[in-house]
């Protein structure tokens, strides 16, 4: 079972982002740097951020009309299956909005300003309490988005390689069968005049 | 961006030399400021530390190498010329820290210089910061070479800005802030 062209670009660009989004997120805040590239990776976190969760949104929008693979035979796998899928959707929801709290709550008070456009309003009025309670929630809720983002590219991997089915390859982009287009008609062009070649002679 | 103004003082000098001509044997010279950085660092808990400068100074500096208490200094810095490398933190810190557009200067002007050794000096004067006015001491280090030559001076200090009513951020970020100003002076023509 294949996915449709429109849920594989939504899947690879949202795993982009978010890959993507974890390590710039890991990056600003242990690794040492001065605090004007700090600032300037926060805001990019944070720009980010919201073009993930707008895609998000979009890949939710569009679950409603896609084509699913087919479920698996196995009913632990069906569970493990369900579970997965549940996870990744409530992170891939919580992971942003958690951050976009954390953001408003900081008592730095630091404006959000996606890609220095436009400002983001607040969700949470600043204060420590508010910022200690959404930073703890978003690491977390991150580190555990983190961990079954690991989970779900080995199951991938695992029926690729162990299952050998086609579930991997199923959300990669389709490989064009064949030559194609121009490169096509030339062969074909080619082709025939070895026939003629051939006709003639023999 | 640097800019030194200097007539006022020039003429001030003048009418001191004139009026105590004979009696003095120097009077405080002026200087043109040449150079001038005006630098801060300020930490904060889990950010790192900031470092920044201000790109616009005017200083006017009267100097009398004989007797440095007859020396006198005074700065003027735009709070809008902040450069930390990130311009959204320096919008950040203009806006919300400096109030850049009420508070758009901030201004030391010497009252008493005390000579420590031969190569440094303490500068008291008032600082005017946010709108509020204190006494700031800054410990200068001058590095005079030969008669005619630039001076070079490094004066440092801190302040804490919550007793300039600065108070946005505390305690993520620190209430102390370090200020290094290094000048060259050249002598007026």
């Amino acid at each position: 079972m294949r996915w449709s062209g429109t849920a594989k670009a939504l899947h690879w660009t949202t795993a982009a982002l978010i890959l993507g989004l974890l390590a710039l997120g890991w990056v600003m805040t242990r690794a040492d740097m001065n605090a004007a590239l700090r600032f300037d990776l926060y805001q990019l976190h944070k720009s980010f951020g919201f073009v993930a969760l707008g895609l998000v949104w979009l890949r939710l929008i569009h679950l409603t009309f896609r084509c699913a693979p087919e479920p698996p035979k196995s009913r632990l796998e069906r569970r493990l299956v369900r579970a997965g899928r549940a996870g990744l959707w409530t992170l891939m929801i919580l992971a942003p909005l958690s951050g976009w709290a954390t953001a408003s709550a900081s008592p730095l008070e630091i404006p959000t300003l996606f890609f220095g456009l436009f400002k983001v309003p607040d969700v949470v009025r600043p204060g420590e309490a508010a910022f200690a309670l959404a930073s703890s929630a978003h690491f977390w809720l991150t580190a555990l988005f983190a961990a079954l983002i690991c989970l779900h590219a080995a199951a991938a991997l695992k029926h690729h390689f162990i299952d050998g089915d086609d579930v991997l390859t199923g959300m990669l982009p389709r490989r064009r069968s064949g030559p194609s287009g121009l490169k096509k008609v030339r062969q074909d062009n080619v082709l025939k005049r070895l026939d003629e070649v051939r006709s003639k002679r023999f | 961006m640097l800019t030194s103004s200097i007539s006022i003082y020039r003429l001030a000098a003048a009418v001191a030399v004139l009026t105590a001509a004979g009696a003095a044997s120097a009077a405080p010279r002026p200087f043109d400021v040449a150079h001038a950085q005006v630098a801060f660092d300020v930490n904060s808990i889990g950010f790192g530390k900031t470092h920044g400068e201000f790109r616009s100074v005017n200083g006017r500096l009267s100097l009398d190498f004989d007797r440095p208490q007859n020396s006198r200094v005074d700065f003027t810095v735009a709070t809008g010329s902040i450069e930390t490398g990130s311009r959204q933190l320096d919008d950040y810190i203009r806006k919300t820290f400096l109030d850049a557009g009420d508070f758009p200067e901030m201004r030391f002007r010497s009252t008493a210089v005390r000579e420590i050794d031969g190569s440094h000096v303490d500068v008291t004067g008032d600082l005017t910061l946010h709108g509020v006015t204190r006494p700031l001491t800054v410990r200068v280090s001058v590095d005079a070479t030969e008669r005619g030559q630039p001076v070079r001076f490094t004066a440092v200090g801190v302040i804490r800005r919550s007793e300039f009513g600065i108070r946005a951020a505390t305690p993520i970020v620190a209430d102390e802030v370090a200020i290094r100003v290094a000048t060259q002076a050249v002598p007026g023509r």
